[in-house]
C-alpha cells in the first residue's frame, strides 16, 4: 500500500533554499520526510534544517512523537526556521 | 566631568516648562553603577522627586527622556534611548524604548538625560545643542504630523516629536524620532499635556571609551557573532519582526477577533514572507544596527517604514483583515499621528466586539474597514467614538462594559500573543510594571514556542524562575541602551544547530522544565556567584565595562536588571498600581478545548513573588530591597 500524501510547507529563508513555497511527498512519518527533504535539496538548506521547528497540521512534534510521528494522507508539515522579534 | 565613568557624558539637563528654568540635574556614580542608566536610572529619579499619586498629565509630572553608557558608543545595536513618566494610560511606571536617532545626538550635546516638568503657556519645542538648552516657539509645529514636524525643524538635528495624538491627550500617544516610535504607555501624551511639540539636539562631542582597544576589540566580535546568528544574521534581517506571523499563528496565539482565537486561516497573507515577496523595497536599521530589521514599504508612492509583527497582528488578524496593503497604509497613517499601533489596535478590536454584542453603538465590523482610515483621523483628534477609544480599552469597559474582554493587563493593551498557549507569558503579562508588554513581560514565548530549545508551553513548571531571569536580563539590556534583539544572541547559534528532533533537544526541554529549583535561587548568589563576563553569550556586561571603565561582571549586569525591576515595582506599589492580574478572557475561556484556561495557572503567581523576593500581595520585601541597595520603602 502507498505511504500516505503529505503536503510539506517551508518558511522564511527555507523557501529560499528549496526554490518553493510547499511540496507535495508521501511519507509514512516524519522521519521519512526528512530524509526525503535531505536528498531533494542542497547542503544549505540541510544545514538549516536542524535547526527548524517542525509542526504537524497545527502541533509541534516535540510535543508529539518527533520524528517518529505518523503521518495520514492529506496532512501538512510546517517546517519553520528560527525565529525572533517582538 | 561629573562622572569618573567613561560612556557617559556625566550631565543630566533639567528644563521647567512652566518657570522656563533650565538646569544641570544631578546625578551620581553609584546610581550609574547601580541602575546602569536608561528605564532603570530613570525609574529611580522619579521615585526620589516626583511625589507620589500625581496626575501624570499635570505639570508635576515628569518627562525623563535618558540613554544608557552604550548609546552612542557605536557597540551594535546602541541608538537606543529610553521615555519615561508616569503613564497616563495605566497609572503605572511609564517606559519606552526608542531606536531613533534624538538620544546619540542628545549625548553628543554632551548629555545623558532630560528630566523635563511644568507646563508651557504655549507650544514649545526643545532645543538642545553643547551650550545647554532653549524653549522655543513652537505654534507654527502645533498641528503637524509626526513627519512633516519633523521636516519643520533644524536639518541633521536628532528629533523627538510628537502628532495630533499627543497632543490632543490620547492615552496612548506616542513620541517618534526619525520613523521610529517610543511607542507604549501614553508618553505622547504626556508631552502634550506640557504643550512641548518636540526636542531637537546636535552636538559633536566624542564618547570616550576606558579601554579603547579593549572595548574596539569586544565591539568587533560581537558584531561578528550578531551576524553569523541565524536569527540576527538572517531571519530579522530578512524578514523583520513580520517573521513571527506564521509561527505564532501556527502556535495557535495568533490574536483572532479580538483575542477569541489564536489561529487565522488567512496568516499566510500578512506574514513577513509575504511582506518580503510582495511589498518590501529593502530592509534598515536604526544607527549603529548591523541586524537592520526594519522594513521599508511602498505606500502612496513614497517610501515609508512598514509594519512590525505586532501591528500586523492586531491591525490584520485580530480584526480579520487579510490585506496587507491596508495594513501598510494604516501603520504609515499612525506614525504620522504619533499613535501607538499596538493600544489602538487592540482598543478597536475590542470596539468591535463591544459593537458585535450590542454594547456600543457603532459602524465597527469585523472584515470590512471602509471606517478604519477615518477612525484613525477620529481618535487621534478626539472626536466622535474616536474620542471614546483614545481613552484605551480599560476605560471604556469602565464605560460601556465587557471587561473581560477587554485585553489589557494594568491597563496597558497586550501585545500580540495569546498567553493561553505560552503560560509563562501569561505570567509576564500579569506581573509586567508597564502592563501588558510582551518584552517586559519576559517573552518567555521564545523559551516555549519559538527559540532553538523549548519548554512545554502549558505547564507552569520553571517558569517563574525564568520568567524572573528573562525579565532581569531585558532591564538591564535596556538600561545599558543596547537594543533588546541582541539577547537571541543569548542562545548562541550552536544551539540552533542542535536537532530539534534529537535525543539532546529532549534532554535540554527536560531540564529546562526542571531547573526551577536551580534558578529559583539564582538571585541570592548575584553578584558574587557570577564574577566574570561571558560574551560568547551575553557580551554586554564585557562590553559595558570596556567602555565605562565599570568592574561590571556577568552578575552585577544581572543584578542592575534586577534592581531595575524592583525599583518599577515599587513605583507601581507607591501608585497604587500593582495588582497582577489578567483579562477574563484569558483566564477563563478556553482557547484550546484540550487545555485549561489560565486561570488554572495562577499558582504561577506565588512561586514568581517567592523567586522575586516580594510578599504575598506582590510588595517587594524590606530584605530584598536592602540587598539591592533600593533606599526606599513603598509608603514613601
Amino acid at each position: 500500500m502507498d505511504k500516505p500524501e503529505v503536503t510539506v510547507r517551508f518558511y522564511a529563508a527555507l523557501r529560499a533554499r528549496a526554490g518553493s513555497d510547499e511540496i507535495l511527498c508521501r511519507a509514512a512519518n516524519v522521519k521519512d520526510v526528512i530524509r526525503h527533504l535531505k536528498s531533494s535539496f542542497g547542503t544549505d538548506f540541510n544545514r538549516v534544517l536542524n535547526s527548524c521547528h517542525i509542526f504537524l497540521n497545527e502541533e509541534n512534534i516535540v510535543f508529539m512523537r518527533g520524528v517518529s510521528t505518523r503521518l495520514k494522507e492529506g496532512d501538512t508539515l510546517h517546517i519553520l526556521p528560527p525565529t525572533g522579534g517582538g | 566631568m561629573a562622572t569618573k565613568f567613561k560612556g557617559y557624558m556625566g550631565n543630566m539637563l533639567k528644563v521647567n516648562l512652566s518657570t522656563g528654568e533650565v538646569s544641570e540635574f544631578d546625578v551620581t556614580d553609584r546610581d550609574r553603577e547601580l541602575y546602569i542608566g536608561n528605564k532603570s536610572l530613570a525609574t529611580k529619579i522619579l521615585m526620589d522627586n516626583q511625589k507620589a499619586g500625581i496626575d501624570p498629565l499635570s505639570p508635576e509630572a515628569m518627562l525623563i527622556v535618558n540613554t544608557g553608557p552604550l548609546t552612542g558608543s557605536n557597540a551594535p545595536c546602541t541608538s537606543r534611548f529610553n521615555v519615561s513618566a508616569k503613564s497616563p494610560l495605566t497609572g503605572a511606571i511609564g517606559a519606552s524604548n526608542c531606536g531613533g536617532d534624538f538620544g546619540v545626538q542628545l549625548k553628543r550635546c554632551g548629555y545623558d538625560g532630560i528630566v523635563i516638568t511644568g507646563k508651557a503657556d504655549k507650544p514649545v519645542y526643545i532645543d538642545i545643542t553643547e551650550k545647554g538648552a532653549e524653549i522655543k516657539d513652537a505654534s507654527h509645529l502645533w498641528g503637524l504630523d509626526t513627519e512633516k514636524t519633523q521636516e519643520a525643524l533644524s536639518p541633521k538635528t536628532g528629533k523627538l516629536v510628537i502628532g495630533p495624538a499627543g497632543e490632543n491627550l490620547v492615552k496612548y500617544a506616542c513620541l517618534i524620532s526619525q520613523e521610529r516610535a517610543a511607542g507604549r504607555c501614553g508618553l505622547g501624551a504626556v508631552a502634550g499635556s506640557k504643550n512641548l511639540k518636540a526636542l531637537q539636539a546636535k552636538g559633536s562631542k566624542k564618547i570616550e571609551a576606558a579601554d579603547p582597544e579593549g572595548f574596539k576589540k569586544a565591539v568587533k566580535n560581537w558584531i561578528d557573532m550578531l551576524k553569523s546568528h541565524p536569527t540576527t544574521g538572517e531571519t530579522l534581517p530578512k524578514y523583520g519582526t513580520a517573521n513571527l506571523v506564521n509561527p505564532i499563528n501556527l502556535s495557535n496565539a495568533l490574536p483572532t477577533a479580538n483575542f477569541s482565537r489564536g489561529r487565522y486561516e488567512d496568516a499566510e497573507m500578512i506574514s513577513g514572507e509575504t511582506l518580503a515577496e510582495k511589498y518590501l523595497v529593502k530592509n534598515m536599521g536604526c544607527l549603529s544596527c548591523p541586524i537592520r530589521c526594519g522594513r521599508v514599504v511602498e505606500v502612496d508612492g513614497k517610501q515609508v517604514k512598514g509594519p512590525e509583527f505586532e501591528t500586523l497582528g492586531l491591525f490584520g488578524s485580530n480584526i480579520l483583515n487579510n490585506d496587507l496593503t491596508l495594513i501598510n497604509k494604516w501603520n504609515r497613517q499612525m506614525d504620522l499621528l504619533g499613535l501607538d499601533t499596538i493600544s489602538c489596535g487592540n482598543s478597536i478590536g475590542f470596539a468591535i466586539e463591544l459593537t458585535q454584542k450590542g454594547l456600543l453603538k457603532s459602524d465597527l465590523k469585523f472584515g470590512e474597514f471602509g471606517w478604519m482610515e477615518q477612525l484613525l483621523e477620529d481618535i487621534a483628534h478626539r472626536r466622535g467614538i474616536g474620542n471614546d477609544i483614545a481613552e484605551g480599552s480599560r476605560a471604556m469597559a469602565r464605560k460601556y462594559g465587557g471587561e473581560e474582554f477587554a485585553i489589557n493587563a494594568r491597563g496597558l493593551e497586550v501585545a500580540c500573543y495569546d498567553p493561553r498557549s505560552s503560560v509563562g507569558m501569561g505570567l509576564g503579562y500579569a506581573v509586567s510594571n508597564r502592563g501588558g508588554c510582551h518584552i517586559n513581560a519576559g517573552y518567555m514565548i521564545f523559551m516555549e514556542r519559538t527559540g532553538p530549545i523549548t519548554m512545554d508551553p502549558y505547564s507552569p513548571a520553571s517558569k517563574a524562575a525564568w520568567t524572573v531571569f528573562q525579565q532581569n536580563i531585558f532591564e538591564a539590556v535596556s538600561a545599558s541602551g543596547n537594543c533588546i534583539f541582541t539577547t537571541y544572541a543569548i542562545m548562541h547559534k550552536l544551539l540552533h544547530k542542535i536537532n530539534k528532533r534529537g535525543l539532546l533537544s529532549k534532554i535540554i526541554s527536560k531540564v529546562l522544565g526542571v531547573s526551577g529549583l536551580a534558578m529559583d535561587h539564582t538571585a541570592m548568589i548575584l553578584p558574587w556567584g557570577m564574577p566574570m563576563n561571558m560574551p560568547v553569550m551575553i557580551p554586554h556586561s564585557l562590553v559595558i565595562g570596556k567602555l565605562t571603565g565599570m568592574k561590571m561582571t556577568l552578575g552585577k549586569f544581572l543584578q542592575a536588571g534586577e534592581r531595575g525591576y524592583n525599583i518599577e515595582r515599587m513605583f507601581n506599589v507607591r501608585e497604587g498600581a500593582a495588582q497582577d492580574t489578567l483579562p477574563g478572557r484569558f483566564m477563563d475561556e478556553k482557547l484550546d478545548p484540550k487545555r485549561p484556561p489560565l486561570r488554572a495557572m495562577a499558582k504561577m503567581l506565588p512561586g514568581y513573588y517567592k523567586v522575586r523576593g516580594w510578599d504575598a500581595t506582590g510588595v517587594p520585601k524590606k530584605k530584598k530591597l536592602a540587598k539591592l541597595g533600593i533606599g526606599i520603602s513603598a509608603s514613601k
